[in-house]
């Protein structure tokens, strides 16, 4: 069940990428499933030829970076819709990786990687390495939270938010695309190092099904720990992959026939499941009385306000007659505000 | 040009704006306009569906780049300059409550964003202890009590006070031009009362050039030093101080059919 976590931890780092690009910029990015090899490959391949493995596991960000800014400028320069360029980033990046790793699958059991001290010692999948990447997790979550805290971060999140406000606002939109995607797939890239260097090879199918992974993370995370403000929205997504891990784990202990190649399936309807369940009338009964109460406390003091600014001042007589007359008397304040909470 | 030793703050010449040009959709939204905004005028601008308002304050934005024509700001060439360029010295407020703010950040947030507009954004915090503070004092103001909510969540606000919320954004940073799109139009009339009364009183404590887009006669009168009538991409006719004050809805009416030739209604322009 610990190799679970650990796997959970080194893929929460791909789960941040997604959350970055996916919650915060609004834009499904597909290029994670090419840049994750990308990573892999890089790292895969400076190790072998007994480069620091440090300076590898970097190479890996970096290589990720690369291939999220160009997914950023096909669609920001090139105006191409969002999805076709990630897919277009990624269909190429297979291509590239082959052509880094030179052939389908590289091992790198025998070389010096970032994780050999806990591979030798054989603390992998114990509470030592869970700790280890715990750590080396949270300082890097901690780095995104103050990111996006910034002026630049919040600038970011306006341009997923609204872009057509952040414009208004001087926020140069098409660039914070490019940053935000640099970074999710930097993000993602240093996952698959890791992730080349944990598992002991980097393979060229090893992204497959990434993006649903990482959604899948997300998704469950924030369903279950929320996600506001941006710090909970972080450990909830690495939570989530986390949780992600362990729930494959035990469906494919549970005995009933489950091969390892089943776990995308798995993955699949997980992700469903947690578009859909919300939409399900029980829930959704939940969700809008509780918005209900928060609207109730919070538009009264609009309404009392308008309502002193009509006495005070005349009422605007050339309006459309169509307005509702009891309007003007502010005396709405018992039927539900029309014009609020459309988030 | 004039010879005057301060430039106009907002300096509109010869512009001309066409969609679709050469095909059967053409249509010039701003035909060869003229309009010259002296330090602290208030301008509204009224005229039928169509007639270029909405264009004319979206070339001012940078969101259309003019065909032909120039256009300065204090003075400065700003003809050929982006959206985001100008952002510096324009701030906007848009007809739906919901354009100009981020529903999913908060208050404090929003006003962050709106705080650095024009301004290099880095890596400084965005909200810290003495920009909450700076933001209170702007909010207070209004008296609408957005100052003690300012981590909730915008989504979760009224029209009304995101619209409130969009207007102290847009003045903030004391721009040189605000622009004001029909600002109070989808509002009801209790609460269009209310954002016309925090315009006024934010404009005139600011001192901002003002040139605001509107449907409603009753306030291009009551609003502003100087009301500009748009036809068909051109300013047909223009009414300032004393002139401007006496003017009621009726004579403007009558105006607006004799410049036009349309058969005015009131409704025609509300529409």
């Amino acid at each position: 069940m610990l190799a679970a976590v650990d796997l959970g931890l080194i893929y929460a780092l791909m789960a941040m990428g997604v959350y970055l690009t996916f919650r915060v910029l609004d834009f499904a990015d597909l290029t994670v499933d090419g840049s994750l090899v990308t990573g892999a490959a890089v790292t895969a391949v400076g190790v072998v030829a007994g480069w620091p493995p440090a300076l590898c596991t970097l190479l890996g960000f970096v290589c990720g970076c690369a291939a999220g800014a160009i997914t950023g400028l096909l669609n920001t320069v090139g105006k191409i819709n969002p999805l076709l360029a990630g897919i277009l980033t990624q269909i190429a990046l297979y291509s590239i990786n082959l052509r880094i790793m030179g052939k389908a699958n590289l091992g790198l059991l025998r070389s010096t990687t970032v994780l050999s001290g806990l591979r030798d010692a054989g603390l992998f999948a114990t509470w030592a390495s869970v700790g280890v990447f715990l750590t080396g997790v949270g300082v890097i979550a901690f780095g995104l939270i103050w990111f996006l805290t910034t002026n630049i971060g919040l600038g970011m999140q306006a341009t997923g938010d609204n872009a057509a406000m952040a414009r208004a606002q001087g926020v140069h939109t098409s660039g914070m695309v490019i940053l935000g995607l640099a970074m999710s797939n930097g993000l993602v890239g240093l996952s698959g190092a890791l992730l080349s260097q944990y598992q002991g090879f980097a393979d060229i199918s090893m992204g497959i099904g990434t993006i649903v992974v990482g959604l899948a993370s997300v998704i469950v995370g924030q369903a279950i720990f929320g996600s506001r403000p941006v710090w909970r929205a972080v450990v909830a997504v690495i939570a989530g992959s986390i949780i992600y891990r362990v729930v494959i784990q035990l469906a494919l202990g549970l005995n009933i026939g489950l091969l390892a190649s089943d776990m995308k399936i798995i993955s699949a309807v997980l992700v469903v499941a947690a578009l859909l369940l919300p939409k399900l009338a029980i829930f959704q009964r939940f969700a809008h009385s509780r918005q209900e109460r928060l609207l109730a406390q919070q538009v009264l003091a609009d309404d009392i306000a308008a309502a002193q600014a009509t006495s005070t001042l005349t009422v605007d007589r050339t309006s459309p007659p169509s307005d509702p007359p009891g309007l003007t008397e502010g005396v709405d304040a018992h039927t539900p505000p029309v014009t609020g909470g459309r988030a | 040009m004039s010879p005057d030793v301060t430039p106009a703050k907002l300096e509109l010449s010869h512009v001309t704006k066409t969609f679709f040009p050469y095909s059967v959709n053409e249509r010039v939204a701003l035909d060869d306009f003229c309009l010259s905004l002296a330090d602290g005028d208030f301008v509204t601008v009224i005229g039928s569906n169509g007639a270029g308002k909405s264009t004319l304050l979206s070339v001012v934005a940078g969101v259309y780049r003019p065909d032909k024509g120039r256009l300065s700001i204090d003075g400065i060439d700003v003809t050929g300059w982006t959206e985001q360029a100008k952002a510096r010295h324009v701030g906007r407020v848009f007809q739906d409550p919901m354009a100009g703010t981020a529903a999913d950040l908060t208050v404090e947030e929003n006003m962050a964003v709106a705080a650095y507009r024009g301004r290099r954004r880095g890596l400084g915090r965005a909200v810290s202890r003495p920009k909450r503070e700076h933001f209170r004092e702007e909010l207070s103001v209004m008296g609408l009590g957005l100052e003690d909510r300012l981590t909730t969540k915008v989504g979760y606000l009224s029209g009304g006070q995101r619209q409130a919320l969009s207007l102290i954004m847009a003045v903030f940073s004391r721009p040189s031009i605000l622009l004001l799109d029909e600002h109070t139009a989808a509002l009801d009339p209790a609460r269009a009362e209310l954002i016309t009364r925090i315009t006024r009183q934010e404009v005139a404590s600011h001192h901002l050039t003002t040139l605001m887009v509107t449907h409603n006669m009753d306030q291009a009168l009551r609003l502003g030093n100087r009301l500009v009538l748009m036809h068909e991409g051109r300013i047909q006719l223009e009414l300032s101080g004393q002139t401007k004050a006496d003017a009621s809805v009726d004579e403007l009416l009558a105006q607006f059919a004799e410049r036009t030739g349309q058969q005015a209604s009131d409704r025609s322009l509300l529409a």
